[in-house]
């Protein structure tokens, strides 16, 4: 008798035991493996931050040497140009000469301006991102190659900081060449509009369609693709590309709390 | 219908949920909806042998024979590298120990306590594995959504609770205390949920 309580003593201890144990071992599993993911995923977090801050930091090198080659191209050629003008005008050459070598003057000073102004829009830095997003419809208006028009539905000098501003007018100008090459597109709009505390622009166009897939985003041979991505996010955004029916796209920019960037 | 018999038909659950999810189940859930079968015709044989007053021990060594390298299967699937060979190894010796156990010390008609004790070490061994592998590998989001991750907590949960009472069964079959096989037939539905959980879970995750 007394050994068959021995066996259920044994019995209830050790059965209590191995169930606590056992009990034990999955509650620790279970709260171990959140706290290393969470951990993973804060790690994956930086390890994101650190890639866009990279990509932000080569954005701004390249935005900061582009100024400056705009700025080089504007004072140093230019003044060049302006020089060069005026020593023809003192040569004594024949009227039909000096005038052909004018017009060519102001067709290289035309070129340069162009392309100092494309470097860094001098628009964009005097008058704002509206006033610069106006002038970039307007200057695809007059090459007659695509109906573009720009609207907006507020009045304001600066939404944005420069560094936004930048930031956007870039946006736009990728998206826009982007339509030229490939759209086949004959008309964009571009609209700028504040709506329940939201910034948002919107550039649509009536050419073929395009929807990039995350997989068109993440290819590495789509650069201006993740120069938008990370330019948007740079300020704080969203950026969505979907394809109308029956043709064309259209590309929603989202900035909630623009009054910050 | 008392404890018993709602512990018996518990394995019913997982059972007809294999079956009906069958064709939505990876390899590893498919091997599982075997194991459930055969604890299912192995419990219908013993219950069979019972009540026509035979021996049922037979059925027990069966059971445990066969239940082992189910299980090695099982979780070979799913545990990779030098634990995967561990456990071949260890159901290996296993099978070894059991074939030596009916020779030696506990024949067919006796109930099998040694070779079920060895069967509880190798199958939390086997659960043990799979948890350092979570931990290694890192790779779980959300680990109540991994059917894996059920099926070694039921079968940790039912194998460690019952251990006890397997080795002291021979001692326990006089005793008047109904508690101990009450609580094998609550931690025996226990184990029936947690493999329904896992064969639900799978189906969804692969669909």
């Amino acid at each position: 008798m007394g050994g068959s309580t021995e066996i259920e003593l044994t019995l209830l201890f050790g059965t209590a035991a191995m169930l606590t144990l056992a009990l034990f071992i999955i509650i620790f599993v279970v709260a171990y493996q959140r706290r290393l993911y969470a951990k993973q995923r804060e790690m994956n977090d930086m390890e994101m931050k650190a890639q866009l801050e990279l990509m932000d930091a080569v954005l701004l090198a390249k935005e900061k040497e582009q100024k400056r080659m705009a700025q080089e191209l504007h004072d140093g050629i230019g003044s060049a140009l302006t020089a060069l003008k005026m020593s023809i005008i003192q040569m004594n050459l024949v009227h039909d000469h000096k005038k052909q070598i004018d017009d060519n003057i102001k067709a290289i000073s035309a070129d340069v301006r162009r392309i100092s102004n494309e470097l860094m829009p001098s628009v964009l830095e005097d008058m704002g991102l509206q006033a610069a997003l106006e002038r970039l419809s307007q200057r695809i208006q007059d090459a007659a190659i695509i109906d573009c028009k720009y609207y907006r539905n507020y009045e304001l000098d600066s939404l944005h900081n420069d560094q936004a501003q930048l930031a956007l007018y870039r946006v736009v100008q990728e998206i826009l060449n982007n339509i030229i090459k490939y759209a086949k597109a004959t008309e964009i709009i571009i609209k700028e509009e504040l709506k329940e505390g939201k910034y948002l622009l919107t550039i649509t166009d009536n050419g073929t369609g395009f929807e990039p897939s995350e997989e068109d985003m993440s290819k590495s041979g789509s650069l201006g693709l993740k120069n938008i991505k990370s330019r948007i996010q740079q300020v704080g955004g969203t950026i969505e590309y979907r394809k109308l029916s029956p043709k064309g796209t259209i590309v929603n920019i989202e900035i909630r709390d623009y009054e910050k960037h | 219908m008392n404890l018993d018999d709602i512990s018996a038909l518990s394995i019913l659950i997982p059972l007809i949920s294999a079956v009906i999810l069958y064709r939505r189940l990876n390899k590893t859930l498919k091997l599982l909806g075997v194991f459930i079968l055969f604890s299912a015709i192995t419990e219908s044989l013993a219950a069979i042998y019972f009540e026509y007053g035979w021996n049922n021990m037979i059925i027990s060594h069966l059971y445990a024979f066969v239940q082992v390298p189910l299980l090695a299967w099982i979780f070979s699937t799913f545990i990779n590298g030098v634990k995967k060979r561990v456990i071949f190894i260890l159901c290996g010796a296993y099978l070894l120990f059991s074939i030596l156990n009916v020779i030696l010390w506990e024949d067919l008609l006796e109930f099998n306590s040694n070779q079920r004790y060895f069967a509880a070490v190798v199958i939390i061994s086997y659960c043990l594995f799979y948890y350092t592998q979570i931990f290694v590998e890192a790779n779980i989001v959300r680990i109540e959504l991994e059917p894996n991750f059920w099926i070694s907590s039921s079968i940790l949960l039912y194998t460690a609770g019952t251990l006890f009472l397997f080795i002291y069964n021979n001692e326990l079959m006089n005793s008047t205390n109904q508690g101990y096989w009450n609580l094998n037939c609550i931690l025996n539905i226990i184990l029936n949920i947690g493999l329904t959980g896992s064969l639900w879970v799978g189906a969804r995750k692969l669909n």
